[in-house]
């Protein structure tokens, strides 16, 4: 018998919710022990240490100076949404996504309620946006246009330095008006993608992952789902991390949400964000390699050596894989189902890593439960942002692996214990706008008059409650 | 077209630069005076006026470029280099610009600040504003050079007989008087601002290669010691004051710091934190305190611990 959090509080709001006696309900986050967390199995014992040292990194708090007592990190700011990686990458362990104060294996409140007032001097406390709650998932806000009506898309920080004890005093940079963006309907979000296993993604060749992509091909446009890759502008090549896989590699991946989540600029993301000079409080880029290592030495190991967004990549690059726990007969029979419905055609369970230059990483065989190819989800799922090539309505498969032990689900948080969990997130994936035409395919700004995933969802919703119930254990021993 | 605009600038400074004319002199006597604490927002204005008024004036820019090294902030100081970046472009062939390029460099990139003086040097050996900083420089601790300060101070007093040069750096005002001998009485808002006072010292020094990356770290260190002794008086003030759920939680949140504390900090934040539940609670608070700095620090504290438990329990 499994141990979960909340499925008696969950069954109660889904039947609730549906007003009819709905029979299946999503478990909630699995217990026990982190399911991921670690390094890679077969690492050798330096590269334990690597991934260790380069998870202490991960695990620093950032202040604006560097001189606030335990939080060494320099160079938070002008805005910022967290002040350490791992505050958001929570649950189930360092690396993962939103913690929840009740639910999951860290139990602790989003992190970014304490940002409004941590380090604040006397009456210069900020305030905590309406979309963040103490039991909600930690969130990045973007904006989808600019106040002259042309595209935005950008991340615009939850918080700002001003009102810091270790800010300038000459920094009064105000946050943004949340209130009024969200009544103009202007503000879309996201949460934190967990990290675990990325090495083995970025370790993939394009050959496989194009290969097993066209391989579904048939079955696919039988159900209705298209898909493709996002790739890269300049050399072409596919890029596979975030929301919409919009970023090339796990550096790229770091630096860039190194400066956007923490205001910190860096080696890979070297400008200050905002353009506020009376904000900038550090020579630029605040976070680069070292000559000198602690000690002093022209030498020194790589953690020390290395920029942060480096030790990040690393972090990440060398972690495990989630586990998954897939044994009892309703999982295995969850599994059958999955496949059988056509969840896997785009959730492709299994991929292989190529040659690796870490001990006992080539070849390994891994279960992301992703194609990492982007697929227009519909007016239901659109935010209207523009990343690399995926539109305003498409996103990348979001990868499955660890999905028993998270709290929150789809790119904006919108599914999580209060709301159903995992059986509103499948539900959301199917959308069809009844503004479209007969024989129309996209609306004028980009989003697919169907979902991709109808099909799919059509087959979920024609299944019997106990085999929806037997798929969403599977979904949780993952 | 070069050599004419050098002739024309030659001319310009044939008047030995050793003090402002008798129209800047009045008007930098009118400047109101400035607060140490002041940001530049505050007070860049007269002195950009006073610029914008003599725009071709060596000692007007100077005051300019003065108080934005004294009250700016990393954006602030980019800018203004930026600035004369393009000024320096602008009135190429101007020597005066050049020396005002490379001033603008002074205590950033003090290097490129000598290499440019010694190019207006070079090409107007009787620039004595040139001699005047590159003696500044060499007189410095950080980029001492007693022949080159000698020799350069005796260039600008040949040109400019009883002229007078200023420190280098500025001095740093000085570290909060509150955390030398912290106040039973202090407030948690004379803590911010003590806590803000000193960030702004550090970030004077964070900000200039006038000071070496050991006097940096140095006083990064410092930094924190002041903020161990800030949170212990602000916890004492919300309990003088009856705000014992803010004390509580500040307590935590001190653990919370002192498990990501690493070096020798970690005494100093232990004992803080320690100090605070013998006030509270006695023994026991301090004994179950310790405890989870035990389980935090997996036994590599256990010398500092087992001696703050020594000296709690002698107390």
């Amino acid at each position: 018998m499994r141990v979960h959090t909340w499925s008696t509080f969950v069954a109660i709001v889904a039947a609730i919710g549906a007003g009819a006696a709905l029979a299946q309900s999503d478990p909630g986050p699995r217990g026990g022990a982190a399911s991921a967390g670690g390094p890679l199995p077969g690492l050798n014992a330096d590269e334990v240490g690597v991934f260790n040292a380069a998870k202490d990194t991960f695990e620093e708090i950032d202040s604006v100076s560097g001189g606030v007592a335990g939080e060494d990190g320099v160079g938070l700011g002008p805005t910022f949404n967290s002040n350490s990686c791992s505050s958001c990458h929570a649950q189930p362990a360092t690396g993962g996504s939103s913690p929840h104060p009740r639910l999951g294996q860290v139990l602790v409140n989003n992190p970014q309620v304490a940002l409004a007032t941590l380090d604040r001097l006397a009456g210069r406390n900020q305030v905590v946006p309406s979309f963040i709650a103490l039991d909600g998932p930690v969130r990045e806000a973007r904006f989808i246009k600019n106040p002259d009506g042309s595209n935005d898309g950008g991340v615009h920080g939850l918080f700002t330095i001003a009102g810091r004890v270790d800010a300038p005093a000459s920094c009064t940079l105000a946050q943004p008006d949340f209130a009024g963006e969200l009544a103009r309907g202007n503000v879309i979000f996201r949460i934190p993608t967990p990290t675990f296993g990325l090495g083995l993604v970025e370790n993939t060749s394009e050959e496989q992952l194009i290969g097993v992509f066209n391989s579904t091909a048939t079955d696919r446009a039988r159900l209705g789902i298209a898909g493709r890759f996002n790739r890269n502008g300049n050399d072409g090549s596919i890029t596979r991390f975030g929301w919409k896989a919009q970023n090339k590699s796990l550096l790229i991946f770091a630096g860039e949400a190194y400066n956007v989540e923490q205001g910190v600029s860096n080696e890979v993301f070297p400008n200050e964000r905002g353009g506020i000079e009376s904000c900038e409080a550090n020579p630029t880029p605040e976070d680069h390699s070292h000559i000198r290592s602690p000690a002093g030495s022209l030498r020194g190991t790589l953690t020390e050596m290395s920029n942060d967004a480096v030790n990040f990549a690393n972090f990440m690059r060398l972690s495990a894989a989630p586990r998954d726990t897939t044994d009892t007969i309703s999982e295995r029979n969850g599994r059958s189902l999955f496949n059988a419905i056509g969840c896997n055609l785009c959730h492709t369970q299994t991929l292989v890593s190529e040659e690796s230059i870490f001990t006992g990483q080539t070849e390994v065989a891994y279960h992301p439960f992703s194609d990492f190819a982007i697929h227009h989800m519909g007016q239901r799922l659109a935010d209207f942002v523009s990343q690399g090539a995926a539109g305003a309505d498409e996103f990348r498969t979001a990868p499955l692996w660890g999905v028993g032990q998270r709290i929150f689900f789809l790119h904006d948080g919108r599914a999580g214990p209060a709301n159903g969990g995992l059986l509103r997130a499948i539900s959301q994936h199917a959308s069809t706008n009844p503004n479209c035409v007969a024989g129309q395919n996209f609306t004028a700004d980009g989003v697919a008059c169907r979902s991709e995933a109808n099909g799919v969802i059509a087959n979920f919703n024609s299944l019997t409650a106990g085999q929806k119930q037997d798929i969403l254990n599977f979904l949780r021993s993952l | 077209m070069t050599c004419v605009l050098t002739a024309v600038a030659a001319l310009l400074t044939a008047v030995p630069l050793c003090e402002p004319g008798a129209a800047v002199q009045r008007a930098l006597a009118a400047l109101p005076p400035e607060s140490r604490a002041a940001t530049l927002a505050e007070v860049a204005g007269p002195a950009r006026a006073l610029r914008e008024q003599f725009p071709e004036d060596v000692f007007a820019h100077e005051r300019y470029q003065d108080v934005v090294t004294a009250h700016g902030v990393e954006g602030e100081l980019k800018a203004m280099q930026a600035e004369y970046a393009r000024l320096r472009a602008i009135h190429d062939g101007d020597v005066r610009f050049l020396y005002l390029w490379g001033r603008s460099a002074l205590g950033r990139g003090t290097r490129r600040a000598i290499a440019a003086m010694k190019e207006v040097s070079k090409t107007d050996p009787d620039f004595a504003p040139a001699h005047r900083t590159l003696a500044e420089i060499y007189g410095s601790a950080a980029f001492a050079d007693a022949a080159g300060e000698a020799a350069e101070r005796s260039r600008f007093l040949a040109t400019c007989p009883g002229g007078t040069l200023a420190p280098r750096p500025a001095p740093l005002p000085a570290r909060s008087a509150l955390f030398e001998h912290p106040p039973a009485s202090a407030s948690s808002e004379e803590v911010g601002r003590a806590l803000q006072a000193d960030e702004a010292r550090l970030l004077r020094m964070r900000l200039f290669d006038w000071y070496a990356d050991a006097e940096k770290e140095g006083a990064i260190r410092e930094m924190k010691e002041e903020y161990w002794t800030g949170f212990t008086l602000t916890v004492r003030h919300y309990r003088r004051t009856g705000q014992k759920q803010k004390a509580d939680a500040l307590l935590v949140e001190m653990e919370q710091r002192l498990s990501r504390t690493r070096g020798e900090l970690f005494g100093v934040g232990a004992r803080a934190v320690l100090g605070l539940y013998a006030d509270g609670g006695g023994r026991e608070g301090v004994h179950a305190a310790l405890e989870r700095m035990r389980a935090v620090t997996g036994g590599s504290r256990e010398v500092e611990l087992a001696a703050l438990e020594r000296a709690f329990e002698t107390r």
